[in-house]
């Protein structure tokens, strides 16, 4: 399988935080969700494959090729949005499109024409005065207008209502029938991603906790409650983010046949949503 | 390269607009003054006020992370940034020459001095200093305040850099440097525009690489 991305031993320090991926790879044609909670090092892990800050050490290649070396022939097959606009604000969207379009060789006007009319981006008012959404479809029309291969999105549905988040997701989806096209999405709105990633990368403290098949991940993750008498210094290992109160203990497990094999009927087992994951895996073992 | 040269006009068409009728105040204001610099100091306004204008835009809507993720290197950004520094030096001797004509032919009661090749090369010269000076602060700091402060005294220092010269060579003329520069300047009167035009060329290229080096070092 092609990969689209590929990342080894890719450090970066800042004082109090590291990020270290030992390894990453992407397969092309798909949509990768990249998650983790706040702080979990996903803008790092994204500006250091756009170059936008600088690796410790460690290698990052996308379609092959090394990201600094190649930089220019990748950024031209990249299409990027970002949290925030980063735009000029004082500038309507016709403007700020004159002004991006002649860097990409491979810039499609009609493209942009269609993207402009399919997400109903206002052309006239400045850049400052459109919504939060109208400015991320106008990022992603952007994005798309230049027969961009791999799509990287940093927190593209933060701060954005559950309508526009539906239809960023239909839209994505719709991209995805074009199987050349791959996709980051980084979020920490896991529900977003539940229904359109093929795969999920999760990030936490600056390190991969976990890259699979999101199908394999829904179906093998469980939140498991019992009580308390259940838990044993052998059952403990097949959990992780324990909770106990007075009344029972909740936890998670990626481990169903092996948690049923041992616990008894009194144990309730659920499918852990990607939430539940994010959330048992960030916290600690605790007593309520 | 040519694509952030275009990107920087696009971004300073108001400015322009701006900068005709600013330019008709200049000349009648600085020719009248600075008998002999005024279309150098209005000339070099024009294209400070267009140097400062863009990297300022650009810290505050971080449009730097647009601009580093599009298929451009950064060493392109940078030297984009200095060449187009002197279309703005192009325009603002432009703007000057056509305002001095445009007074001189209306019914206004003023008959100006027109535009020389001495203002040129001053010009040239100043805003050559200005962005080697400015550019590797700029993208040092990047700090708003700390800009702000620097483009005041920059600003104020070169814009009256000439006349000031100017003013201590006459108030200084018994002194032994000012007479050999006027004889040299007497004698030989390409000799000091080619000393101060090597000269900020020297200082252009030190800081180009110099500003090359913070600018490639950065983190987005």
């Amino acid at each position: 399988m092609d990969n689209v991305l590929e990342i080894n031993n890719l450090i970066k320090s800042w004082p109090g935080f590291t990020l270290n991926l030992e390894s990453l790879n992407l397969p092309k044609g798909y949509i990768t969700g990249f998650i983790g909670p706040n702080g979990a090092g996903k803008t790092t892990t994204i500006k250091l494959i756009m170059n936008l800050i600088h690796k410790d050490s460690g290698q990052i290649k996308v379609f092959g090729q090394d990201n600094i070396r190649f930089q220019k022939q990748i950024r031209d097959r990249i299409g990027f949005v970002y949290d925030e606009g980063y735009f000029y604000e004082h500038l309507d969207p016709v403007l700020i499109k004159q002004i991006i379009a002649p860097f990409y060789s491979r810039w499609d006007e009609k493209a942009f024409q269609h993207y402009v009319n399919k997400f109903q981006i206002p052309l006239k008012p400045k850049f400052k005065d459109l919504s939060r959404g109208e400015k991320t479809k106008f990022s992603l029309a952007l994005a798309l207008s230049h027969n961009a291969e791999f799509i990287i999105m940093d927190e593209p549905t933060a701060g954005l209502d559950p309508v526009f988040r539906q239809e960023l997701l239909d839209i994505l989806s719709g991209l995805m029938q074009d199987d050349t096209k791959s996709i980051l999405f980084s979020t920490h709105i896991t529900s977003d991603l539940q229904r359109i990633a093929d795969y999920i990368c999760f990030i936490h403290q600056g390190k991969i906790v976990f890259h699979e098949d999101t199908d394999f991940i829904l179906n093998n993750y469980i939140v498991v409650k019992g009580p308390n008498e259940l838990l044993n210094e052998k059952t403990r290992s097949l959990f992780s983010g324990i909770r106990e109160h007075s009344y029972g203990f909740e936890a998670m497990s990626r481990d169903r046949p092996e948690v049923r094999g041992l616990m008894d009927e009194r144990v309730i087992i659920d499918r852990a949503g990607l939430e539940d994951i994010m959330l048992y895996t960030v916290r600690e073992d605790s007593r309520v | 390269m040519y694509r952030l040269i275009y990107k920087d006009i696009r971004l300073l068409i108001n400015y322009f607009i701006v900068a005709m009728p600013i330019s008709i105040f200049f000349v009648i204001v600085f020719t009248r003054v600075y008998p002999g610099f005024g279309y150098a100091m209005g000339a070099f306004g024009i294209a400070a006020m267009f140097v400062i204008a863009i990297p300022s835009m650009e810290a505050r809507n971080h449009s730097e992370t647009i601009i580093n993720s599009l298929p451009v290197l950064r060493t392109e950004i940078v030297r984009a940034k200095y060449l187009v520094a002197f279309l703005y030096a192009a325009s603002g001797l432009l703007m000057m020459a056509s305002a001095g004509w445009l007074v001189n032919i209306s019914p206004l009661p003023f008959n100006l001095p027109y535009m020389n090749w001495k203002s040129v090369i001053i010009t040239l010269i100043l805003v050559s200093i200005l962005i080697s000076i400015y550019y590797p602060l700029f993208y040092r700091f990047y700090n708003q305040v700390v800009i702000f402060l620097i483009n005041i005294v920059l600003f104020q220092l070169l814009f009256f850099f000439p006349s000031f010269i100017s003013d201590y060579m006459n108030g200084h003329i018994d002194n032994s440097l000012v007479q050999q520069l006027l004889q040299l300047y007497l004698y030989t009167p390409w000799s000091l525009p080619l000393l101060g035009i090597t000269s900020a060329c020297l200082f252009l290229v030190v800081s180009y690489l110099f500003t090359i080096k913070i600018y490639t070092a950065k983190d987005f």
